[in-house]
């Protein structure tokens, strides 16, 4: 994220301890709610700020949550983005691109740790096998992490149910990676280590740069 | 109280005539308008209306440290927002003595004839 975004959302995280416990849960969920909106970080960041502001100044005054947001917590974040400009769709595309160039990089370097470890083990070294269910899986993973989080923004509001819901997903996609890897064995290719370690190296120099120009 | 669907409509209106008497906050709006007879409108339900008066360039916000403590959000009226302020008034006024002259014709008659 740009340097304005970072600055906003360290100063958030900070002032946020001084709310009182329940105000922090309410916040919480607002601010996951926001955060799978469509609107860009440091638009949640300004946004977050607001309302935090509007908490601690109704907590001085004794009031609660729901006397200076309304009752309806979800209905009161809806308002709030109907209001506020939506990324376009460029900028919606660089920002999936991020995510998905920092969940590579860190499924990289797992893969690249288990692999060089596997390979001193049976005396394959210094070359790693990458296999089909190596690639499947990842994926796999990639595609449902963005649908937890999809999931857990959307079900904020939404108690138990969407605990559930997120519990059943989450086990689905964790069984679906472990048949992909179980059963794809087929060798794709084989890297010399060193060129191995250096794609999770370069996925994360990318995704810093992106992540820099983008608010 | 007055009924919400009936307020939405003058709200943005009478938030933009209440910024216009001085630069204020959130919850202060929300006061003020409760003092006119409004009712109790949450700061959750002024704080949208403020982001559109906000997107739409009628008034603008400054973060400033408050006399009572935590830093707080001011917003004040942009010159397009006096005129937006100016022009609301005139279509209130307009759509106020019409509703009144319908009530006078048929309320206001009805109420003479029971008296």
């Amino acid at each position: 994220m740009s340097k304005r975004t970072d600055r906003l959302l360290k100063e958030n995280n900070e002032q946020e301890k001084r709310l009182n416990a329940e105000n922090r849960r309410v916040l919480t969920d607002i601010v996951v709610y926001l955060r799978a909106s469509n609107i860009s970080p440091w638009r949640q960041e300004l946004v977050r700020r607001d309302i935090r502001q509007m908490l601690a100044d109704g907590e001085a005054r004794g009031e609660d949550a729901a006397a200076v947001i309304g009752n309806d917590y979800k209905a009161f974040c809806d308002s709030v983005l109907a209001e506020i400009p939506p990324m376009s769709r460029g900028e919606r595309l660089l920002g999936l691109v991020r995510d998905l160039l920092l969940g590579t990089a860190a499924l990289a370097g797992v893969r690249l740790f288990s692999g060089a470890l596997s390979s001193a083990l049976d005396g394959g070294w210094p070359r790693l096998t990458v296999t089909a269910g190596d690639l499947a899986s990842a994926a796999l993973i990639l595609a449902g992490a963005s649908a937890l989080f999809a999931v857990i923004g959307r079900g904020a509001f939404g108690g138990r149910a969407a605990d559930r819901r997120l519990f059943a997903l989450f086990f689905g996609f964790w069984l679906a990676c472990a048949c992909l890897s179980f059963f794809l064995r087929r060798p794709l290719l084989h890297v010399h280590v060193l060129a191995a370690a250096a794609v999770p190296l370069m996925l994360l120099a990318a995704y810093r740069l992106l992540d820099r120009k983008l608010d | 109280m007055i009924p919400t669907q009936m307020l939405k409509g003058v709200l943005d209106g009478c938030i933009l005539a209440v910024i216009g008497r001085r630069e204020t906050y959130g919850y202060e709006i929300a006061e003020m308008l409760r003092g006119y007879g409004f009712g109790r409108i949450a700061e959750g339900t002024v704080y949208p209306l403020l982001l559109r008066l906000e997107r739409g360039g009628l008034i603008e916000a400054t973060y400033r440290d408050s006399a009572a403590g935590p830093r707080r959000k001011y917003y004040r009226l942009t010159a397009q927002g006096q005129e937006a302020l100016r022009a609301f008034w005139a279509h209130y006024r307009a759509l106020s003595s019409a509703a009144e002259a319908l009530w006078q014709d048929t309320e206001g008659k009805s109420d003479e004839q029971t008296h």
